[in-house]
């Protein structure tokens, strides 16, 4: 198992900043990570992805007042409504890097079980360190 | 101008988000040998789906093209084919066939009357003489009659008064072929001598005893054979379809005046 820690940038932006810079951002980050890891594209492919699709995930897990919102951790979100938000985006994520990296439908039972092991593991570790640096007293 | 620039940047997350994806497909194509050979292997499958229609679509408007291109290779093919018949006669030396084909359409064609005419796309400025043989895909058609700059009428074999030199292809046994003017798929081979044993379903082939055909062209096979005690009267049915004819052959003989001159 590898939990994909990176993929708090993604999650932990502004939602009221420019999405445009945001895909951009999503791209170099997915990079370095492939360059780090020798991988080839599969990180690229999914945070560009889950930066293109974070407004949907948000109007879908915050609701249809999301706009009222301009971090995850603004007050007036339910604590359900912020989970489903996190696991949908470590998700996703899990979803195409695996995909990606294994490119055959023979592999399909393997991206899956990848898919959910990695991604209960990396939201356990996410959800740790956001209340690790929680500022709340 | 103004509404592309508008559209751009309507939708210019999506456009670097297509841009990044694309640029990742390069990436992992170049990176990794595994996924190059996937991509490759979806990029050949894509190919072949989009193109498969798209052929279909163009092939239509290739047609003509494409038909014009196998006229010509038949021409070629047929000659070659005249060539090996006569080459196969001469087996000591080698011996140019002195027929060579001209490809022509057919633009009017008669079978109502007993004396048939054949009108061809193809006159004095193709070439085209009288007294030329004329062959069709798979049979002999007739003779030409007269030429003018542009066209060429042809007597039909389904011409009354048009004889032909005919011979029985297995016992190479010579005879007269001509139409009674009744049925347009059936002609008659006469003078043929009792002596040779003949079958139905036989072929008649031209004789190569004229200037117009060359030995060995097919006209049709025996349905019906008679008897005088003497000769044979045959009833042959023609290969060519005589009422649908389209593309022909004329036969140029380069040896035509030099033997006429010896009948005079």
């Amino acid at each position: 198992m590898n939990p994909s820690i990176y993929i708090l940038v993604l999650i932990i932006h502004r939602y009221d900043l420019d999405q445009f810079n945001f895909i951009i951002s999503g791209f170099f980050l997915g990079f370095i990570m492939d360059i780090l890891s020798q991988s080839a594209g599969s990180h690229s492919l999914s945070c560009v992805t889950v930066s293109f699709l974070r407004p949907l995930i948000t109007k879908f897990s915050l609701g249809s007042n999301y706009e009222d919102f301009s971090t995850p951790f603004s007050s007036g979100i339910l604590i359900s409504n912020r989970i489903l938000y996190y696991f949908i985006i470590i998700l996703l994520h899990q979803i195409i890097v695996n995909s990606f990296s294994y490119f055959n439908w023979i592999h399909t039972f393997v991206i899956l079980k990848l898919t959910i092991l990695n991604s209960i593991f990396t939201f356990i570790v996410i959800i740790s360190i956001l209340n690790l640096f929680s500022n709340k007293e | 101008m103004q509404w592309l620039l508008g559209f751009l940047l309507r939708y210019k997350n999506l456009f670097l988000y297509l841009f990044f994806v694309i640029s990742i497909i390069f990436f992992s194509y170049y990176q990794s040998e595994y996924h190059k050979s996937k991509i490759f292997k979806a990029s050949i499958f894509i190919n072949g789906k989009t193109s498969e229609p798209l052929k279909k679509l163009t092939s239509y408007f290739k047609l003509k093209k494409i038909n014009t291109r196998l006229l010509e290779e038949n021409l070629y093919l047929k000659s070659l084919i005249i060539e090996k018949k006569y080459k196969s006669n001469f087996k000591d030396e080698i011996k140019e066939t002195p027929f060579s084909l001209i490809q022509g359409q057919v633009v009017k064609n008669d079978i109502s009357s007993s004396r048939n005419i054949i009108i061809i796309n193809r006159g004095s400025s193709d070439m085209i003489e009288s007294e030329m043989g004329v062959i069709g895909s798979i049979g002999i058609v007739g003779i030409v009659n007269q030429t003018t700059e542009k066209f060429s009428s042809v007597l039909s074999i389904l011409h009354k008064d048009i004889k032909i030199n005919a011979k029985h292809k297995k016992t190479n046994a010579f005879g007269s072929l001509f139409w009674e003017g009744n049925d347009p798929d059936k002609v008659k081979l006469s003078d043929i001598s009792i002596i040779n044993k003949i079958d139905i379903g036989d072929t008649i082939v031209t004789g190569g005893m004229s200037t117009y055909f060359p030995e060995g062209i097919p006209i049709g096979k025996v349905i019906k054979v008679e008897n005088d005690e003497r000769y044979y009267l045959l009833d042959v049915l023609l290969f060519n379809n005589m009422t649908n004819l389209d593309n022909v052959y004329f036969l140029k003989n380069k040896n035509k005046s030099e033997i006429k001159s010896l009948y005079r």
